[in-house]
């Protein structure tokens, strides 16, 4: 059968039949589609989908590749803000605000947050947990600070050898990098 | 004000040659801006409009946040060519006002409580004027939506009814807007007939007004096909595509 296309408010079934899930809404024991897109019924879980036509809002989910901006960083955490998911053209919708306990930045044993992220850095991580709080970890290869700025001067750093330093001042610094450090356009995000 | 123009004609015909139940030309185009999230550009008439959305994101300053659903910001803004006279650019009282009015009416049909405390932003840019604007702006600003994927229940319309010349007219033009008796512009939620807006200038009996509320809920009715066409036109090549 090919598949319709359906717009906001259009029924798609009722309560007594199917549940309500993405992209559908139920009023007074009717489904009806919140976005324009094809119908689609999950016959394993008795679900009412609409599968979207046009681009949606990009909300977090557990599992997403993400790039975050440090606002702070704490011996046993960092607070980062969530700019990015890899993968999407939209910004992030929702809750943006995440942190990376200290025990998810690496595999091995660390002992202060806030030697391996500074505030501004711009780190790759992947989400682990979207509700009551975002988290995130950056426990793989390619996870890791991917942009980070001299504390002293504020150049960014570059990276050598196994180290980051600074072409400006020549600050030698230390940072849990990704594996591409250095390699990401921000601008071409 | 009275003035000497002449609104209607020996035959029954308005100036620009219409019924009186007939609307102006309208055309409407969904997504027209790359870097948009949702984008609409309507002509009705002599109006020309462009809505763009973006969002939901998170609502600055913090304060304005509804931590149990999003807020809607729309904001109806005039280029200073789009009248005759140049318009000193930027917010008046009356561009404040329709803001409000538009906010409120999309509030309604938008699933707000799916991203609490996020903003909607919806921009709504007039570059050409020529009588009921907020219908036009509100209308495109729902094609806008749609293009960006934002749950909602319906697609709200807008449409007007007036009086000229004691008689009462669909989608009223310049001339009819300055010199005629009443305007009344509605917004409706199509599937329901839900009243997402409603205002009026000048005086209508309540016969009037209740021959201009039928009239321009009959005219929402057919704003709404056009809207849902040009959605149709731009997402079927897109559904047929994937299906391919």
């Amino acid at each position: 059968m090919k598949d319709k296309l359906v717009m906001p408010g259009d029924q798609l079934s009722t309560s007594e039949e199917l549940l309500p899930g993405d992209g559908t809404f139920e009023e007074n024991g009717i489904i009806r589609a919140a976005r324009i897109g094809t119908y689609i019924i999950d016959e394993k879980h008795r679900t009412a989908i609409v599968k979207p036509a046009s681009s949606t809002p990009v909300l977090l989910k557990k599992g997403d590749v993400v790039i975050a901006k440090v606002i702070v960083a704490k011996p046993t955490m960092i607070i980062a803000d969530v700019v990015h998911v890899t993968g999407k053209k939209r910004s992030v919708s929702g809750d943006t605000d995440a942190t990376i306990h200290v025990k998810e930045i690496a595999q091995g044993f660390i002992k202060d947050a806030s030697t391996e992220y500074k505030t501004e850095d711009y780190i790759r991580a992947k989400v682990i947990q979207v509700k009551p709080s975002v988290q995130l970890q950056t426990k793989d290869r390619n996870f890791g600070a991917i942009k980070a700025l001299c504390s002293k001067c504020r150049h960014a750093l570059v990276k050598k050898g196994h180290g980051l330093e600074c072409e400006n001042c020549g600050n030698k610094e230390h940072r849990r990098i990704a594996d591409d450090y250095g390699a990401l356009d921000m601008k071409k995000l | 004000m009275k003035s000497d123009i002449k609104l209607i004609t020996d035959e029954g015909k308005r100036l620009d040659g219409r019924g009186p139940h007939d609307l102006r030309k309208i055309k409407i185009e969904a997504g027209v801006l790359h870097r948009a999230d949702g984008s609409c550009y309507l002509e009705w008439g002599g109006n020309k409009v462009l809505a763009a959305v973006y969002g939901p994101r998170e609502a600055v300053p913090r304060h304005t946040q509804n931590p149990l659903k999003a807020i809607v910001q729309a904001r109806y803004n005039m280029a200073a060519f789009s009248v005759e006279d140049r318009k000193r650019p930027g917010p008046d009282r009356r561009s404040v006002e329709i803001s409000k009015v538009i906010s409120e009416a999309l509030e309604k049909v938008i699933l707000t409580e799916y991203f609490p405390r996020a903003s909607i932003d919806v921009n709504i840019e007039v570059l050409d004027a020529e009588a009921g604007t907020r219908c036009a702006g509100l209308s495109a600003a729902a094609v806008a939506l749609v293009d960006a994927g934002i749950p909602m229940r319906d697609i709200p319309v807008a449409c007007a009814a007036g009086k000229i010349e004691g008689q009462v007219v669909l989608d009223l033009g310049k001339e009819e807007d300055n010199f005629g008796d009443a305007d009344l512009p509605i917004a409706i939620s199509p599937r329901t007939d839900e009243v997402l807006l409603l205002q009026m200038d000048g005086h209508f009996t309540v016969n009037e007004f209740n021959q201009a509320f039928d009239l321009a809920l009959k005219g929402c009715h057919t704003v709404s096909e056009i809207q849902k066409k040009a959605i149709l036109e731009k997402y079927q090549s897109v559904v047929a595509e994937v299906q391919e």
